[in-house]
């Protein structure tokens, strides 16, 4: 119905990597996508269409953390680590307050985020990759 | 003088990761014997356990090589030992004017026999010699070229060791076999598997129940021929028939014409691969021949599941790799879920124990939650569990728990639905052809 409102509360989203919560973001939370579309498609020059359905479930997720947050010193200490190591983490970041959940058995911070310090109070960029990741892409529930 | 402490303080905190875990390849093969006075022992071949005076006839060594003659096999085994207050010895052999020696503890006790010995007379010599020692046991004379060694203390370990002219035919039973297998749990708990090498029905059962509280996976072997000649209806005796009727899930019963130590070669065959890679059944064990049954008495023994090592088509195979429950009925489902089950408590574990804390909030039960979520997908590329359908795994919010809960600091209510993979043993394949 359309006088229906539904509510996202940040204070109901979790997001975790291993035994470290991920927070202090900056103005978005976090975007997450799988790095290939799941089904692919082609149409021949006669009209029939072709398609091809994949089972890669590789993801990216993106954190803008805020430079002062001391998720950066998790982030960079989990990421030294897993450069030494090959260390994996599960992740998972579910809104609490709704149906989306994305959950990963393997995840892995891609690289160092930028350094850039200045006058003002800049994001860090962060990227997790997510092995085998499961989206559940939903909406609020109440 | 001032402490360098109160300059410079360090604080240096040790994080241990290491937990102690079940081997889920690992045998102990429980019996009487008097060569060590330790719980248990560990080999990794035969050859150690004749350099520390097992004979190749011992029912423990027989086990033991019948483990490390299959390909592949496991690296290694437990011996245990049970109790035995008292032996029984006899003199097997009579030669005249030769030295019979009984080692006990160490201690060397020799009669040397005349010229016109008997079996007799030897054992009578050797009781003398052994009861004017002192160690602590005492000898009696049978009177019929046996002689019996009793413990002056009930349950105190002693060693024998006996020349190749005698030999030791009976073990007096020092504690029940649940006593003895708890003995040995306590000082070693990092085996899975089971077998015993005496099969008193009795005994069985007793280990078997035990089993299925300790969550341990015990092997046996019967020669009841109730087995295989009486249908499930109407056996009620054998072995097999009363672990179908318990519906036991951690036991497994081979039929065997002849008692020998088959179970000891699937173990060791089986227990050599990683949880979720193999059935128990239709698998060839090297050094035993194939029983012959007739189909009727296949059928008889299969429908107790009871196992059976039979030739199909020519080729020596174990029918089915069954357990005796009727839900998980397959050997290696009980394995792998077992693996599973201790994969999840050792990574919960883990992370209760390596970090500071986990909070009782929402991130905090995603902490759990993503552990859980790492071992299902790992139980999925172990092949226990089918990536389809997808497992679900459901945690609670944090504002749903109860308040009594998170006082006491359970975390109840985190579950996961999954589908095992599963294995085909059998075909039935149609076929229509026309012209």
């Amino acid at each position: 119905m359309s006088n229906v409102t539904k509510t996202f509360n940040i204070n109901n989203l979790t997001c975790t990597l291993g035994a470290f919560q991920i927070s202090g973001f900056y103005d978005d939370i976090v975007a997450i996508k799988y790095d290939e579309p799941a089904i692919t498609s082609k149409q021949g020059c006669d009209g029939e269409v072709g398609r091809a359905i994949n089972k890669k479930k590789l993801a990216t997720a993106t954190f803008q953390i805020i430079q002062t947050s001391s998720t950066n010193d998790l982030l960079c200490t989990n990421f030294i680590s897993m450069r030494e190591t090959g260390l994996t983490l599960p992740f998972i970041l579910k809104d609490g307050s709704g149906n989306t959940l994305i959950e990963s058995s393997n995840a892995w911070i891609e690289d160092m985020a930028e350094i850039s310090l200045g006058g003002e109070i800049k994001a860090k960029e962060w990227v997790v990759k997510l092995a085998n990741a499961n989206i559940i892409n939903g909406g609020n529930n109440s | 003088m001032a402490d360098i402490n109160q300059v410079v303080d360090v604080q240096i905190t040790v994080t241990n990761n290491e937990i102690s875990t079940e081997d889920f390849s690992l045998l102990l093969v429980l019996g009487y014997n008097k060569v060590f006075t330790e719980k248990y022992r560990v080999y990794a071949n035969t050859k150690g356990m004749l350099a520390d005076g097992f004979r190749a006839t011992d029912a423990e060594y027989l086990s033991a090589s019948a483990v490390f003659m299959q390909n592949p096999m496991v690296d290694r085994i437990l011996v245990g030992r049970r109790e035995a207050d008292s032996v029984k010895i006899s003199v097997n052999t009579v030669a005249d004017n030769r030295d019979y020696t009984c080692t006990i503890n160490g201690t060397t006790f020799t009669y040397t026999s005349d010229s016109s010995a008997t079996n007799i007379e030897i054992a009578a010599g050797l009781v003398v010699a052994i009861n004017a020692g002192t160690q602590p046991v005492t000898a009696t004379n049978n009177g019929d070229g046996t002689y019996m060694l009793e413990a002056d203390v009930a349950l105190a370990p002693y060693t024998v060791a006996i020349d190749t002219y005698q030999l030791i035919v009976s073990y007096g039973v020092g504690q029940s076999i649940v006593e003895d297998v708890e003995s040995i749990q306590e000082v070693n708990d990092t085996w899975y598997a089971i077998m015993e090498t005496e099969r008193d029905s009795t005994d069985v059962l007793l280990l078997a129940a035990w089993c299925e509280t300790n969550y341990k996976l015990y092997g046996t072997v019967s020669s009841d021929t109730n087995i295989i000649d009486q249908d499930l209806a109407t056996d009620t005796t054998s072995v097999a028939a009363q672990l179908r009727a318990l519906d036991y899930r951690y036991t497994f019963c081979i039929f065997r014409k002849t008692l020998d130590f088959i179970e000891a070669a699937l173990f060791g065959s089986q227990l050599a691969l990683p949880a979720g890679t193999a059935t128990w059944s239709m698998k060839s064990l090297t050094g035993f021949s194939a029983d012959s049954l007739t189909i009727n008495q296949s059928t008889n023994a299969l429908s107790k599941q009871c196992n059976t090592y039979e030739q199909i088509a020519g080729f020596n195979a174990i029918r089915n790799g069954m357990v005796f429950d009727s839900v998980f009925m397959y050997i290696d489902v009980v394995r792998d879920l077992d693996w599973l089950k201790q994969d999840i408590q050792v990574e919960e574990f883990r992370l209760l124990a390596s970090n500071p804390k986990i909070p009782y909030t929402d991130a905090g039960i995603s902490m759990c939650q993503g552990v859980l979520k790492k071992e299902i997908d790992n139980a999925i590329n172990m092949g226990i569990l089918a990536e389809f359908p997808t497992p679900i795994i459901t945690a609670p919010l944090a504002a749903n728990v109860p308040i009594i809960d998170k006082q006491n600091r359970i975390l109840r209510n985190l579950n996961f639905t999954a589908t095992l993979t599963g294995a085909i043993q059998s075909l039935k394949i149609n076929g229509q052809v026309s012209f």
